[in-house]
């Protein structure tokens, strides 16, 4: 829809401060790779990116160096039919990128690459994200997106049950803080201490968890300072994404039901 | 302009140069040397009707006796324009392509006549290329078959082999266009192919049989009328329907065009492209 591939039944949207139905404003600094991608299996990587760079009239200067982004610049000559699955990923990411566009629109990007071309990948949406292009990634592969992005849209049973930043949902999924005296006589006491401040605690393995935001942490580090006592370990870590979305789809199937 | 550029990429690939045009170029020099060997006196009965072929020295020693062989080609070169244009089109949903096309291009119409001008340009030129092949053969091999050609580089022999041109190249463009209407409509090349030349061959014949309009006003009856400049004409390979002359059967190809044209954008451009 996005793409305007599909007319939309009812709602209004925007794509880079233009309606979504009229995607000839915006698709020129807009590319994409959608589901698996699709090109001509008799032609070469470098013939297909040509075919594209002519209908869009982009740069075709621009080829070989985007094949060389992706890794393809040896593959470049050979028939598409002859590519891995993993190569023609790589192909299609390129001709995402022949736009040089402001927005590029991905789906399931790493889809068949292997662990070094993951790697890669995602290093190379993350500069071009740090070079002030959006990367619109849509993936299953919910620890890329954590590695990857900035800010998340978490989608389930078609509804939005998330849209914000990957830190605040991160934070507000359970984010634990683990704290361990130095002192294990005094952990007791340090639970004494979290339960006042409001906060539910639990002992394990000789440390206590604490359900609290990261923030806390400095609090806690105040608290157990003032009763004196020492601590041995403080953190905070956050739930993983696939923790996160487990934890909000399930209260969200709770919700429904 | 963008689109026609983008769209011969593709078609100046190997395998649609050997697969159309080379097959086309292919067998209208068979069927040129064919003629030519029976012209001089071998007995050869090229359409399978039992009877001898109709290509005599004294006909083809006329001023459009170079084009002779090549009029009678006609349905043959239809019928690869159909298929060509057909997977084609059917191909770019089969592949997913057309996804990223529109994307690409997000102006539909614009892809679509990109499209078919790049088509219709390379069958054009294929036929072109085929024209001059069937009148080289022909030219080496007259003194063998006893034909004179002296007659074919008069004012009256290029004037035919020019209003052959163009005859041929407008009767193929009508099952192409239709065969590209098919193939928007099915979005699978098999069946467009299948349904394009099921009808262009034979349910059209057939069907002519039970109401004699059809065999009259149907589309490869114009599309034969237009090859042979008329109903006055008679091919090797059949006659064109009775009753159609030339400037009747250039009307309907242009209404056969346009319906054509006007279907397969209206689909083109307002359906969803879904996976």
């Amino acid at each position: 829809m996005l793409l305007g591939l599909i007319e939309p039944s009812s709602g209004q949207g925007e794509v880079l401060g233009h309606p979504i139905g009229r995607p000839a404003a915006y698709l020129h600094r807009v590319g994409a790779l959608i589901e698996a991608p699709a090109f001509y299996p008799t032609l070469t990587g470098q013939a297909n990116l040509q075919v594209f760079a002519r209908l869009g009239g982009h740069d075709r200067g621009r080829i070989p160096e985007l094949l060389e982004v992706v890794g393809l610049r040896e593959r470049g000559g050979d028939r598409y039919s002859s590519y891995s699955l993993g190569m023609k990923q790589r192909l299609g990411i390129a001709l995402a990128l022949l736009p040089d566009p402001d927005l590029l629109i991905l789906d399931e990007p790493t889809n068949g690459l292997d662990p070094q071309g993951i790697v890669e990948i995602r290093s190379l949406l993350m500069r071009l994200g740090a070079a002030g292009k959006t990367v619109f990634v849509s993936s299953h592969l919910l620890a890329e997106i954590q590695a990857a992005c900035d800010s998340i849209v978490m989608i389930d049973h078609g509804g939005v049950i998330f849209s914000g930043s990957m830190t605040e949902l991160l934070a507000r999924n359970s984010p634990t803080i683990r704290a361990a005296a130095h002192d294990a006589a005094h952990t007791a006491r340090l639970i004494e201490l979290v339960a006042e401040a409001g906060y539910p605690a639990t002992r394990v393995n000789g440390a206590i968890e604490i359900v609290a935001p990261a923030h806390w942490t400095a609090e806690l580090n105040r608290l157990a300072w003032q009763a004196g006592i020492t601590l041995g370990e403080l953190q905070a870590t956050s739930a993983d994404l696939e923790q996160a979305f487990f934890a909000m789809t399930g209260d969200t199937r709770k919700g429904v039901s | 302009m963008r689109a026609f550029t983008s769209e011969w990429v593709k078609l100046s690939r190997r395998a649609t140069l050997l697969g159309f045009g080379g097959i086309m170029i292919a067998f209208t020099l068979l069927f040129t040397i064919l003629a030519l060997e029976g012209a001089g006196g071998r007995s050869i009965d090229l359409d399978g009707s039992g009877s001898e072929t109709s290509a005599t020295t004294a006909l083809l020693s006329l001023p459009e006796g170079s084009v002779f062989v090549v009029t009678d080609m006609a349905a043959f070169f239809g019928i690869v324009a159909l298929a060509l244009f057909a997977s084609n089109l059917a191909g770019e949903f089969h592949r997913g392509t057309i996804r990223m096309l529109f994307v690409t291009e997000p102006n539909r119409l614009a892809v679509l006549a990109g499209k078919l001008l790049a088509l219709s340009s390379f069958v054009a030129a294929a036929i072109a290329a085929t024209l001059a092949t069937s009148i080289g053969a022909g030219v080496l091999m007259a003194d063998r078959a006893g034909v004179e050609t002296a007659a074919w580089w008069t004012a009256d022999g290029l004037t035919a082999i020019g209003t052959t041109y163009l005859d041929l190249t407008a009767a193929a463009f009508i099952p192409a266009l239709i065969g590209a209407t098919i193939a928007v409509l099915t979005r699978s090349t098999t069946i467009a192919i299948s349904v394009g030349l099921g009808w262009f061959i034979l349910a059209e014949t057939l069907l002519g049989a039970f109401w004699g309009g059809l065999s009259r006003w149907g589309p490869a009856a114009a599309s034969n009328a237009i090859a042979v400049g008329g109903t006055d004409r008679v091919g090797m390979m059949g006659a064109a329907a009775p009753g159609i002359s030339h400037a009747t059967a250039i009307l309907l190809a242009l209404g056969y065009s346009v319906a054509a044209l006007i279907i397969t954008s209206t689909v083109l451009s307002r359906r969803d492209v879904t996976s």
